[in-house]
């Protein structure tokens, strides 16, 4: 349960029909079992960046790899949309085993015994049994996650999951998403562009600006990192670096 | 287009309101209905004013009419200062309604459904009948092997829902007979030797001729069922109110019955102007043919062209009742008619 | 925790539900004033308007003969509706899988929906008889297009977040159809049903026009046709509330089911 893969992208490029360049040119090396923030201004080609790394969008040219190597389509990669995207029509369980159903291989009980951990995990045990309109923009984020962890994923991808909360929700889900990462360790990595949120959040930055990386910054912050460290002096510097390398060359 | 050729057969009686709502229904377009005729008469020979009246047909113009489109194209109407509008019936022409409502003074029917109408409350009344046999028949085919009504087992009758069908049904003739409903055409009878269908017998059966098929009439007047037909109609309000119109009226109309009778050409110029689409010159010659026999049978002297009689329509008042289909506390035999303006 | 308030949501729905049916109940007594008042003024017979009460008592007179037709016409227009879910729904699937397709047969669709069934009928009764079956197929004529339509709307509406969620777990072209685009088609379907209900009504209707005569088969439209030959407007009227009794049943069947057994994939529209 304690495996991540690395990700390697070797020359990846991403033109649409259009013409549109959204990534060009990627090398980039996303440490095993870390958390990477993926930050740049809107339009910048992180999403496109993201859905390349998923393999729910084909490059125009160059690779993207996993080591150790996995089936991607086995559930070792999962997605966390900006909204929830969870099916209206299935309870919160029922959501939660989607992947699972559709990636097979598991007998019915230890589906739901994985399930009902991960919702005990994310403090749902008591909505089980409810559908994503009776529960809060929050409480579906949960289930979001709790689903996205369930096929116990080498790698988990977060496109701005937390974009549409409010700062509150914002500052727990990011908690619970640390804590979710401490238990399983798999290789996470967040499209924000929320400088502070990258702060608390990742091990390393990459900074992506016209569909381009710079290369990725260490946080020299060290773990573990809860809201109260917003207020130290390393803090400020390292938001400085980070705000000044987003403004550069813009 | 199918809906377009409904308009151009020339014959069934029934079922056409109820046909019009479901074209109104499912959007099948249908141009206007009511191709009024033109005024050629504006003023008398004398010079004045003419009367405008409107007389209401009860389908599209044909023989049956002849009267009404002879006396306005011999002048008659106009001799006795009326100018007349002869208004084209259809599917769905509501002349009881168009009567009651005063928007035409005059209309064409059947005796019988003058008593139906009668029964539903409405002072309507005959004024004149111009056929005095029935022309409803039951159509077959020579090949069929029907040579009477008692043959009709086992054949489909393709027919409305009108008293007649009621009165084959109490004589037993439908036991073994599978009614379904009449589509204006004679399609069915021309592909299918076993269906049988209602009919005139002065229109259909030349239709069916024209489409290679020898037919044969079984009349319904031979079973005792026999109604006066293109009856004149006007409201009991207008006979009170007004009977010197009623009489000018039915006056001209009888006299331009006994022309038409004699010589239909005038007429019959009116009529296939009056219904371009809808008849031909074979078809009015056909219709006048077969006319002549149903508005004077037994030899009937052409002077009394019209006329109608107590004990014919006590006759079919009492069918009617034995029918169970009106309510004789309602509707009395002498109400239902009047001879005053014929005498 | 959560039982008081749904108590109460549960009394609120009542009260609406209430306050809603008053209103139905006031437009039906000012639309029967209306009538009773036209009458009176324009003194108008019964053969062209007749009055509540003479309707009311033609429909005793003849419940007999109304109920057997509310009984055949309800059964002609479920099985006809029932077809056309059938059917529609699989013309919808078959079209929101191929675009070709779509753009080849959608063209027909349209083509059955304008087709004038009054001139058709006697078509399809040459084809099909004088039959239940025949009224059936009117009904379906009639009643496919909305359903295929809305089918092949909500089957082709796109939700690419859902769909990409699928596709990451190796969902194929099936497993996305069957675990996502057509649960998230029923509300479409019983939207298009709903429209096909009242169509229904009216497709058997017009088709007992065609077939039935009262010796085999006696819906309501063979009534309509012998009362319009007997010249009988009341019982007539009688006939045309009658259609409507059945009309409003179906669509309260739809809502019913829409509400009910298909509840689980229609709450989040409603």
């Amino acid at each position: 349960m304690l495996a991540a893969s690395e990700i390697r992208c070797e020359s990846l490029a991403l033109t649409f029909p259009d013409g549109f360049q959204a990534v060009e040119n990627v090398n980039l090396r996303i440490p095993a079992g870390q958390i990477t923030s993926l930050i740049g201004p809107s339009g910048c080609g992180k999403t496109s960046l993201l859905r390349l790394l998923a393999g729910l969008q084909l490059p125009t040219s160059g690779t993207v790899s996993l080591q150790p190597a996995v089936s991607a389509s086995s559930g070792n990669i999962s997605f966390v949309f900006q909204r929830p995207a969870l099916l209206p029509w299935r309870t919160t369980i029922e959501n939660v085993l989607l992947p699972l159903e559709l990636v097979g291989g598991r007998p019915k009980s230890e589906r739901q015994q994985i399930a009902r951990q991960l919702l005990d995990d994310v403090g749902l045990s008591d909505a089980l049994s409810k559908r994503p309109d009776e529960l809060s923009g929050g409480m579906q984020m949960r289930v979001s996650i709790a689903r996205a962890l369930s096929t116990s994923p080498n790698v988990l991808l977060l496109d701005e999951p937390f974009a549409a909360l409010d700062d509150m929700l914002r500052g727990q889900l990011g908690e619970l998403l640390i804590q979710l990462w401490r238990k399983r360790r798999f290789t996470a990595v967040i499209v924000t562009h929320n400088v502070a949120e990258a702060i608390l959040l990742s091990d390393e930055i990459v900074i992506m600006r016209r569909g381009r990386v710079a290369t990725p910054i260490v946080n020299p912050l060290a773990q573990p990192r809860d809201g109260s460290i917003r207020r130290t002096a390393e803090f400020g510097e390292f938001y400085g670096v980070i705000s000044d390398s987003l403004r550069a060359d813009s | 287009m199918a809906c377009y050729k409904l308009r151009l057969h020339l014959m069934h009686r029934s079922f056409t309101p109820v046909m019009l709502f479901a074209a109104l229904v499912l959007g099948c377009g249908r141009s206007s209905q009511n191709d009024s005729t033109a005024h050629p008469l504006p003023t008398s020979d004398s010079g004045e004013e003419l009367l405008p009246v409107v007389a209401q047909l009860n389908w599209y113009p044909e023989a049956e009419h002849g009267g009404l489109f002879q006396a306005r194209a011999d002048g008659t109407f106009a001799a006795s200062g009326l100018d007349v509008e002869i208004r084209s019936g259809g599917n769905a022409a509501p002349v009881a309604p168009e009567l009651l409502l005063g928007r035409c003074q005059f209309a064409i029917t059947n005796a019988d459904d003058v008593v139906l109408f009668r029964n539903q409350g409405a002072d309507i009344v005959a004024v004149l009948a111009a056929v005095q046999d029935h022309p409803r028949c039951i159509l077959v085919r020579a090949d069929s092997g029907v040579n009477s009504f008692e043959d009709l087992a086992g054949k489909t009758l393709q027919c409305g829902a009108r008293p007649f069908v009621e009165f084959m049904r109490s004589k037993g003739l439908l036991n073994d007979v599978r009614e379904v409903p009449y589509h204006n055409s004679v399609a069915a009878l021309v592909n299918d030797k076993d269906v049988v269908i209602q009919a005139y017998s002065f229109s259909e059966p030349l239709l069916a001729q024209q489409q290679g098929v020898e037919v044969r009439t079984l009349m319904v007047s031979d079973l005792g069922w026999n109604p006066y037909s293109s009856v004149l109609i006007t409201s009991g309000d207008l006979i009170r109110s007004n009977p010197d119109l009623v009489e000018r009226f039915v006056r001209a109309t009888r006299l331009g019955w006994q022309n038409y009778l004699t010589d239909p050409t005038l007429g019959n110029q009116q009529i296939l102007a009056a219904n371009r689409h809808g008849m031909t010159p074979e078809a009015l010659q056909f219709g006048g043919d077969g006319l002549q026999k149903l508005a004077m049978p037994n030899d009937m002297p052409i002077e009394q062209v019209g006329s109608m009689s107590y004990q014919r329509w006590q006759t079919l008042l009492q069918q009617m009742t034995d029918l169970k289909i009106i309510d004789p506390e309602k509707v009395k035999a002498s109400d239902c008619f009047t001879t005053r303006f014929l005498q | 925790m959560t039982s008081p308030i749904i108590m109460l949501s549960y009394r609120n729905r009542i009260a609406h539900y209430f306050v809603q049916s008053l209103f139905v109940v006031a437009v039906a007594i000012v639309v029967i004033c209306l009538w009773v008042a036209i009458i009176w003024k324009f003194e108008l017979p019964p053969i062209l308007l007749p009055s509540p009460l003479q309707v009311l008592a033609a429909a005793r007179r003849e419940y007999v003969a109304l109920g057997l037709g509310i009984w055949s016409t309800g059964i002609a227009a479920i099985v006809g509706l029932a077809w056309s879910i059938a059917l529609g729904a699989t013309l919808a699937i078959i079209f929101s899988q191929s675009r070709l397709i779509r753009r080849a047969f959608f063209p027909y669709v349209i083509f059955l929906q304008t087709v004038p069934i009054v001139a058709i009928a006697p078509l399809l009764i040459t084809w099909s008889g004088y039959q239940f079956r025949t009224v059936v197929i009117v009904t379906v004529i009639i009643c496919l297009f909305p359903i295929v339509s809305n089918v092949t709307a909500g089957l082709m509406t796109i939700h690419s977040e859902l769909d990409d969620l699928l596709r990451l777990y190796g969902a194929g072209r099936i497993k996305r159809l069957t675990k996502l685009r057509i649960p998230l088609a029923v509300p479409y379907l019983v939207l298009g049903t709903r429209i096909s209900s009242g169509l229904a009504v009216i497709g058997a209707i017009v088709a007992e026009f065609f077939v039935g005569n009262g010796a085999d088969y006696a819906g309501l439209g063979t009534l309509m046709t012998r009362w319009q030959g007997m010249q009988r407007t009341d019982a007539l009227i009688a006939a045309v509330f009658a259609s409507t009794l059945v009309g409003l049943l179906l669509f309260g069947t739809v809502q019913f089911i829409s509400a009910t057994v298909l509840r689980r994939w229609t709450r989040f529209i409603n």
